[in-house]
């Protein structure tokens, strides 16, 4: 895998500036909060979690990982609210983790603090909130979620993603919150919300050599046997990403209308061949590319059946060609997208959900390493039992073009209210070359324990 | 017939006519008049209030929610926020419903479970259907207390006067078929409060006719001139399972804005 990354900052000034948040986290909403008398009123909590993960393939564990997520909030006075959440975690056994993690797609003021021996302390939101007449504005890290498609992404691109376990992970985990200013203004049904994004932080991939890093040839250049590669640093600009999102509700329908103008989170690898030599070179420049997004969601119930639809159209982004005469094995088109969804639910607490994802070039070129048109269709069923304690869920995502897909199920239990516990099974299979299939020999079970402190 | 037998049947004919026109004065209540004065009893226009929900096994294991609600009416259509506290694992799941007085409109609802980040539309068709692993259903959420007018035959089966109470024993048959498999019950059968026009107790049969459910109000108080439950109890009798609402902090003249009842207060919280 050609490495997306390379970044300036230096270490002791990226801990100091951890070091300092995390300070600021506990000590303006302290200072605020005494002064106004809102300390009585702050509501601190925690979760404790312990996750295992074994490889199938090679029959040994890969995770064994601890983590500790505390949070608070903090009324300064009634227009305004403080909140916090950190997680720290340690793993004794971390297969998906580089011993020195570089986080060179995280903007500096993102990163987490790296503990050493696989301790990692993390500001993962902080938030100052003003209320005011029509709305409020929120300023500081936080995370920002636009659709309705569950599982795969179309609108839900304003913070980029760790793929570190591809996107096995939670949502709420493998999001990477963002420092930003979230302003929304509500007129009766109506909703207006602003984004400014000065963090550019982007998709945090895993290096080379470990499990998940990426091999499938529909996400990375090609380099044929024999040919030496440079990889140059990752070009990085800096840039202010904007958005805004207008959203009603009218007659039972859920509608939004979604605009973002921002650095696409995933960077276009250039490759440039020079065959002067005795063995080819192959010069590779990963960089950041600013793309924009129109979309747009829809969504109603009708008797049992919930209808979900969100699309959306990226408007000049880059894919690979296969074409070697091709300068630099990238072109730019647009891309529309859509997620249509339908979910069934029956009295006996059952759900039952179908989606058809489908991603359309809007140019047409034999030498697109993808296909024009990429089909994917999931599948979900949940049943909860004994009064919810129990779910029971099973998710198949299957790509039509190459016939691979990834199938996970999960049980988990409410032993006690604060307590959970659960197991799940994550399957990869078909085409290596595909998508979900390049990860055909990471197949697992996982498990794990949740415990909650109020 | 000699004119014997006909004074006879004159006589005996006027006597059950006269019994019936007494019964008739002194219980000039229909089961559908019960049904309309609970549901137009005061409820106020506005409420908060704290739910403390237990949820005990048959085992005695006791699982416990700290939730904030609010409520409000727009007319005949209402609004609830449910909002969870506590426990951590829950804090910041929501629920949103909108009711509709209209009973060819589907009422709107949706979920907001913080591990996803997203909200859920979720259908109200199954309105019989369990809330959130407690034994109350979405139906007796959005209710409390009271029954849709629309879906429901009423007879009064019984009427007590007890320890200076008039109590009504009130029987509730869905209208169809389609309306029995959407609340996922036969029959209903309830003693109202005649003072207050509200049900004491409430036990349900499920579509096979078994009795598997009894919501017991435990405690009712006025406060700010309505009478408000104040525990409220849902005993399901095929699980062995319960649940206890307890309300507090309730108020009904707490300015409620109407941001509060939008997807943006069940995404980013209170």
């Amino acid at each position: 895998m050609l490495r997306m990354g390379g970044h300036n900052k230096q270490d002791k000034h990226l801990h100091f500036y951890i070091i300092i948040r995390i300070f600021l986290v506990t000590l303006i909403p302290a200072g605020a909060a005494y002064s106004s008398g809102g300390w009585d009123k702050a509501q601190i909590s925690s979760t404790l979690i312990r996750e295992w993960s074994y490889d199938l393939e090679r029959e040994r564990l890969n995770l064994w990982q601890l983590s500790l997520h505390p949070s608070i909030e903090i009324p300064v006075n009634e227009r305004a609210d403080f909140s916090a959440l950190l997680r720290a975690k340690v793993t004794a056994i971390d297969d998906f983790r580089n011993e020195k993690p570089d986080q060179s797609e995280v903007e500096g003021g993102s990163r987490f603090w790296d503990l050493g021996s696989g301790g990692e302390l993390e500001l993962r939101e902080f938030q100052y909130r003003i209320r005011h007449h029509n709305g409020f504005s929120t300023f500081g890290k936080q995370e920002i979620v636009w659709g309705v498609a569950d599982g795969i992404k179309v609108l839900d691109v304003v913070n980029p993603q760790s793929f570190k376990t591809f996107i096995l992970e939670d949502p709420d985990q493998s999001r990477i919150p963002l420092w930003m200013v979230n302003t929304e203004l509500l007129f009766e049904q109506w909703g207006f919300q602003m984004l400014l994004i000065p963090d550019n932080t982007y998709h945090d991939f895993p290096q080379q050599g470990l499990p998940f890093a990426y091999s499938s040839p529909l996400l990375i250049p090609t380099v044929p046997a024999g040919a030496s590669v440079i990889v140059e640093n990752t070009n990085r600009p800096n840039g202010l990403d904007l958005g805004w999102r207008v959203s009603t509700f009218i007659s039972g329908w859920d509608l939004t209308v979604n605009y973002l103008s921002h650095y696409d989170d995933t960077p276009v690898i250039r490759r440039f061949i020079d065959l002067t030599g005795t063995t080819p070179t192959i010069t590779v420049i990963p960089e950041y590319a600013r793309t924009q997004l129109v979309g747009s969601s829809i969504s109603n119930a009708f008797g049992s059946v919930s209808f979900r639809l969100e699309m959306a159209l990226q408007i000049d982004k880059f894919f690979l060609v296969e074409n070697a005469s091709d300068t630099d094995g990238v072109e730019i088109t647009d891309e529309w997208a859509y997620v249509l969804g339908l979910d069934y639910s029956s009295q006996a607490s059952q759900l039952i959900g179908v989606q058809l994802h489908q991603s359309i070039l809007t140019e047409t070129r034999p030498e697109w390493v993808r296909d024009t048109t990429e089909t994917h269709i999931t599948f979900n069923i949940q049943q909860r039992l004994w009064h919810d304690r129990l779910l029971l869920e099973g998710q198949l995502i299957y790509n039509l073009n190459r016939e691979d897909g990834l199938f996970q199920s999960q049980g988990r239990l409410e032993v006690l209210d604060n307590l959970f516990i659960w197991i799940g099974l994550d399957l990869f299979f078909g085409d290596e070359l595909g998508i979900f299939g390049q990860f055909d020999q990471q197949d697992r079970i996982v498990s794990g324990i949740e415990v909650g402190f109020n | 017939m000699n004119n014997n037998t006909r004074g006879y049947h004159f006589f005996y004919r006027c006597f059950w006519l006269f019994s019936i026109s007494c019964i008739v004065s002194a219980n000039p209540l229909t089961g559908d008049d019960i049904a309309e004065k609970i549901a137009a009893r005061d409820e106020g226009v506005t409420q908060y209030r704290r739910i403390h929900m237990l949820m005990t096994d048959s085992q005695n294991n006791v699982r416990e929610r700290e939730t904030v609600s609010f409520r409000k009416y727009y007319g005949a259509d209402k609004k609830t926020l449910i909002y969870y506290e506590k426990p951590a694992n829950f804090r910041d799941t929501a629920f949103l419903a909108f009711d509709y007085g209209d009973v060819e409109a589907d009422d709107d609802q949706w979920l907001y479970l913080p591990a996803f980040g997203k909200i859920r539309r979720i259908s109200s068709a199954n309105r019989g259907d369990a809330f959130l692993g407690t034994d109350f259903s979405y139906e007796d959420i959005k209710k409390e207390t009271k029954f849709s007018l629309s879906d429901y035959q009423f007879t009064i089966l019984e009427h007590r006067e007890e320890s200076g109470s008039s109590l009504y024993l009130l029987e509730a048959i869905p209208v169809n078929e389609q309306v029995a498999n959407e609340l996922g019950i036969s029959r209903i059968r309830s003693w109202i409060d005649a003072q207050i026009w509200m049900p004491l107790s409430v036990d349900q049969w499920d579509l096979h006719g078994q009795h598997y459910k009894t919501i017991e109000i435990r405690e009712v108080q006025s406060i700010q001139g309505i009478w408000t439950p104040l525990s409220i109890v849902s005993r399901n009798h095929l699980t062995q399972h319960h649940t206890v609402f307890n309300f507090s902090e309730i108020d009904y003249q707490q300015q409620i804005d109407d941001q509060i009842f939008t997807q943006n207060t069940l995404r980013r919280g209170l």
